[in-house]
């Protein structure tokens, strides 16, 4: 069985405990305005240029079978309408001006390089998967974590928590922690902002929450979004019914911006703003009002 | 008593520099901030021009009664001070313009060894090897000189002499020892008098209590914890600037050594606990104010013999009062491992990320098991001194002089040039390895040449005498009086030779982007082609990202260079490596062409065990993994790992926690020594542009740390470059 995967992150601090290798799932049912991960979000590969570290060595271009890479007046330029995403070109682009995302990989190719780490995880680090949504690989996310199990590896799975019921039954007994996203807590609003409604989200979220299963909710700020106080109450109120472990509050920023270039996309988001650390803690002061406990990330 | 400290703060940062006029941190040596009082001795003028007129009068004799008796002569007549700012006294002279009187090594190695002299020169021009005469490193053996005190210490060495001239006439040259011995005290002790009537004519407040201490320490040992730091400080300066010994820890273990003098004063009521904080911050301030660029260590943490932990409370009130007071300099190594408190490590932890980069944390049982395995028993190893940068030693019967620097790249770049056109990988390899040999033996055949004169030319007037091994045999404990006198070869550019080699291979020989002859080409013209050098930069075969390929050849060249560990020297002892570049990685990075990996001539080489500046592409785990590849644990003198991470990474408790779990995995893993810089590239970028704003930014080099203010700005660059990579 194979996966595809968009990236990993090696010492990865703060996506769950401990030392942890997470892999980036491809794909993902929601396209929240302030995503991060555009290179995440649809399932088939895709290819990244960074114009700034192309060198002109004209080595894509004898690589591409579609002939995307063409040599003009103005250096190198890349038609993506031919591309179908067969990643040789960014094999072969030592600049690394070409990224590729969206390689298909078997469990144990991606266990090989979880595994790499190990030592570093102690007792509570280990592997986290995220995405775009893991979920959306359903069968190939749940053999991952089985073969982590097996290899003694703590997991744990960012989740946007659109998915079918079942399946996190079914995935619950082998992930130790579930970072779950809670991004608003209108279904309306919800969908304006994400482009799905919540209902099923929240549902899970309260299955999850009953099976007994460690949860850190995480909420991205997002001023003018969700930053109002009605929301955080509501948001407040209905993790105080099952609350999480933790709730992790992260403050929205604009890194991704060079990633969205990259991919030849503009930003949904462009027209958001920052949340500052006053904001911030007033989110967080609002949210503990609800007797949970929040840190900001 | 701390108010009273920020009060003195001014006076202690210009005591011996002006620090608000602009220096240069690598000239930083000479002690004359503060002109103490001219009624109480010489100038510089004045005692150069009267130590060389007593030199020449004096009779042809020993080098070492010479050395003593010059010795004597500036204690007795260096100018001297106390002032109402401070508890700690002033001694004006330092030895640098005065060094060449005491210890004169280039004329006698060149006298005793004409053949040594010449390999040396042609080596050294050749930027392969660096040879060094480096004669005085040395840890005393501080717990008996807490027990004995200056007094005591003279008295033992007399009782030694006594015994063996009662049991046979004295040689000249044991006569010279104790001699050197009785005439180097005899002037510690007078100029220890000298201060406390000094400090008793003074009427200010401090005054009456540095007379007392000092009067306790001419009659015997220190009774109280200002005591034993005075004594600290007084062996530590006076070695040091006149005996021409640097001193390589304060204490064998700060915290630990402190720590019962410091309960007995609380105890009886003697001081209070803010009192004896500011004696800490006082005490550890003189170091910061003299400033040498290299760093004044001191270690603390590590294990009792029933295996339990040193950690107490002294440990964390050193470490409250040096973070309280910002500085940078002692800096400090700290010795852990799996019993080592959490809380104390993320205390440390804490302060690195919030910018003190000046500590170092050393695996205790990597460090013990690099004793056992070179053969010292294990009563000897358990607890052994952390000294200079990241080096480990007998405690008080070790003393391993470090006069050979290799430059990895040296035999690599002419292999290259030495093989013809049309030679394959095997034969390059072969080449570099040959040479790499006739490098090694060629350095240790002029080092052992060079230190049979060791005693001759720096005898350790100061040191022996502390030193029990050496006053039973009568003999130099630098030189051959230890239970173990050792020689250290450090290794430069690992890293750099590792990734020029997997290039050379992966270049030409596998994917044969060019022919052998043109790579030498384009080599030769510092990297004409700049496509294949981003090719050279860009493969993933580089040391320090945990790949597997490029680690083998890791591991291959660290076993090559490890077979030489053990060889003999002409000290009775033997060679040990570290894997340490101090400077060097600069320095001969100057003189070696462009390499194969992408690196342009000139430009600075990796350093200790690190990554290729910026080759860290796998990050802080990938870099570990390549560390451990190459097994830490077999390099006896050390083994220096510098990490670096963004700030995102170390922030809030998830980073502190990470940061703890790095070091957890290091250690249970088998590494040595490890030090993190954690930054971000904007705030470097910034601190370029407003230098002023940034006065106090560190950053560790090597062992090291320098103020960002005082790099060069090819070296800033690259650090920046690096930080830049880190996202
Ligand atoms: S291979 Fe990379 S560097 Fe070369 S032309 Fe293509 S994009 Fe540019
Ligand atoms: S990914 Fe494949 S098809 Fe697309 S541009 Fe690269 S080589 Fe051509």
């Amino acid at each position: 069985m194979t996966g595809i995967i968009t990236d990993f992150k090696r010492f990865a601090v703060h996506d769950g405990d401990g030392i942890r290798t997470t892999v980036f799932l491809k794909g993902c049912p929601l396209r929240c305005l302030w995503c991060h991960n555009p290179e995440s979000l649809i399932r088939r590969p895709q290819l990244a240029y960074l114009t700034e570290k192309c060198i002109d060595c004209g080595a894509c271009v004898a690589a591409c079978p579609k002939g995307a890479h063409q040599f003009g007046e103005n250096g190198h330029t890349l038609d993506r309408t031919r591309c179908d995403g067969c990643g040789d070109c960014a094999a072969v682009c030592t600049a690394k001006a070409l990224k590729f995302y969206g390689r298909e990989m078997t469990v144990d190719e991606v266990m090989a390089v979880v595994l790499e780490d190990r030592i570093f995880y102690g007792t509570n680090g280990g592997m986290t998967l995220s995405g775009g949504e893991p979920t959306a690989q359903a069968e190939f996310t749940l053999a991952l974590l089985e073969a982590a199990g097996k290899a003694g590896i703590n997991t744990a799975l960012d989740t946007c928590g659109d998915a079918p019921q079942p399946l996190f039954a079914a995935l619950a007994p082998h992930v130790d922690c579930f970072l779950y996203d809670i991004k608003h807590i209108d279904s309306d609003r919800h969908r304006a902002l994400t482009g799905r409604p919540n209902d099923r989200i929240l549902e899970n979220y309260r299955f999850l929450a009953g099976t007994g299963a460690q949860i850190e909710v995480r909420i991205p700020l997002i001023p003018g979004c969700n930053d109002d106080t009605a929301t955080l109450d509501g948001i407040g109120a209905f993790l105080n019914a099952a609350p999480p472990r933790r709730v992790k509050l992260l403050p929205y920023h604009s890194y991704a911006d060079g990633k969205y270039a990259a991919l030849d996309l503009a930003p949904p988001g462009a027209a958001l703003t920052f949340p500052d650390a006053a904001q911030m803690a007033l989110a967080a002061d609002r949210l503990r009002r609800h007797g949970l406990n929040v840190v900001v990330g | 008593m701390l108010e009273e400290l920020k009060k003195d703060l001014s006076f202690l940062k210009n005591k011996y520099h002006d620090t608000a006029a602009p220096f240069d941190p690598f000239f930083r040596m000479a002690y004359h901030g503060w002109p103490g009082d001219a009624s109480t001795g010489f100038d510089d003028a004045e005692m150069e021009a009267g130590l060389k007129e007593y030199i020449a009068a004096l009779p042809d004799t020993a080098h070492v009664i010479i050395k003593a008796k010059a010795f004597a002569y500036i204690l007795d007549h260096m100018r001297i001070g106390i002032d109402e700012h401070d508890y700690f006294p002033l001694l004006y002279n330092w030895n640098r313009p005065l060094r060449p009187l005491l210890v004169e090594p280039w004329r006698l190695s060149r006298e005793k060894s004409k053949e040594s002299a010449h390999y040396l020169w042609k080596y050294s021009k050749s930027g392969d090897i660096a040879i060094w005469l480096d004669y005085d490193h040395s840890v005393p053996d501080w717990h008996a000189l807490y027990a004995l005190g200056f007094p005591g210490i003279l008295a033992r060495a007399r009782q030694y002499r006594a015994e063996r001239e009662a049991a046979a006439p004295l040689t000249v040259d044991q006569t010279a020892y104790f001699d050197g011995i009785e005439i180097t005290y005899e002037a510690i002790l007078r100029l220890i008098a000298r201060l406390r009537d000094y400090a008793a004519g003074c009427s200010f407040p401090k005054a009456a209590e540095i007379a007392a201490c000092l009067d306790r320490l001419t009659l015997g040992a220190p009774e109280t914890m200002y005591e034993q730091l005075m004594l600290i400080f007084l062996y530590w300066f006076i070695s040091e600037s006149i005996d021409v010994f640097q001193v390589r820890s304060l204490g064998s273990g700060l915290d630990h050594d402190l720590f019962p003098f410091y309960t007995r004063d609380l105890e009886s009521g003697r001081y209070t606990a803010e009192q004896l904080d500011a004696f800490i911050g006082y005490f550890l301030m003189q170091f910061s104010a003299i400033g040498n660029y290299w760093g004044q260590p001191l270690y603390l943490g590590g294990s009792h013999r029933d295996g339990s932990c040193k950690v107490n409370a002294v440990s964390y009130r050193i470490l409250d009062v040096y973070d309280t007071l910002g500085i940078y300099n002692p800096k400090i190594q700290i010795k852990y491992g799996k019993n080592t408190p959490d809380r104390f490590l993320e205390t440390i932890l804490d302060m690195i990320r919030r910018g003190h980069s000046s500590f170092v944390f050393i695996c205790e049982e990597t460090a013990r098991r690099t004793l056992l395995d070179r053969g010292v028993p294990p009563e000897r190893a358990w607890d052994f001194d952390v000294k200079g940068c990241y080096e480990y030693a007998i405690r008080a019967g070790e003393f391993s002089a470090a006069p050979f620097y290799l430059n990895l790249l040296g035999p690599l770049v002419r292999a290259l040039n030495e093989t013809g056109d049309d030679a394959d990988y095997a034969a390059i390899e072969a080449r570099f390895y040959a040479n790499l040999d006739t490098l090694f033996r060629g350095g240790i055949e002029v080092c052992n040449e060079i230190e049979s004169v060791l005693r001759e030319v720096n005898p350790s007037n100061m040191l022996s005498a502390t030193i029990t091994t050496s006053l039973a045999r009568a003999r130099d404990a630098y030189h051959d009086g230890a239970e173990c006198n050792t020689t250290v070869i450090l290794t430069s550019g690992f890293g750099t030779t590792v990734d020029a080699l997997m290039a050379l291979k992966k270049l030409v020989f596998e994917e044969k982007h060019c022919t052998l002859g043109e790579l030498k080409q384009i080599l030769a013209e510092n990297w004409s082609d700049a496509a294949l050098r981003v090719r050279a930069l860009n493969l993933p075969q580089k040391f320090g990202c945990g790949d597997g390929e490029a680690d083998a050849c890791a591991k291959k060249l660290s076993d090559f260079i490890l077979s030489y560990q053990g060889t003999p020297n002409s000290r009775g002892g033997y060679y040990k490596i570290e894997m340490h570049s101090a400077r060097h990685y600069i320095v001969f990075g100057a003189k070696t062409p462009a390499t194969p990996d992408g690196r342009l001539a000139g430009e600075e080489t990796s350093k200790n065990a690190s990554p290729v500046q910026g080759m860290d592409r796998n990050g802080v785990t990938g870099t570990i993994r390549s560390a451990l590849a190459i097994e830490p644990w077999r390099y006896w003198e050390g083994f220096g790992l510098d990490l670096m991470l963004h700030e995102t990474a170390a922030k809030g408790d998830e980073g502190l926690a990470a940061l703890l779990g790095l070091l957890r995995a290091y250690d249970a893993a088998g590494g040595s020594s490890v030090q993190f810089n954690i930054f971000d590239a904007e705030t470097l970028r910034d601190a370029q542009q407003h230098p002023d704003q940034y006065q106090n930014l560190q950053v560790r080099i090597c062992g090291w740390n320098a103020l960002w203010r005082d790099m060069p700005k090819a070296e800033q660059d690259k650090f920046i470059e690096r930080a830049e990579n880190l996202l």
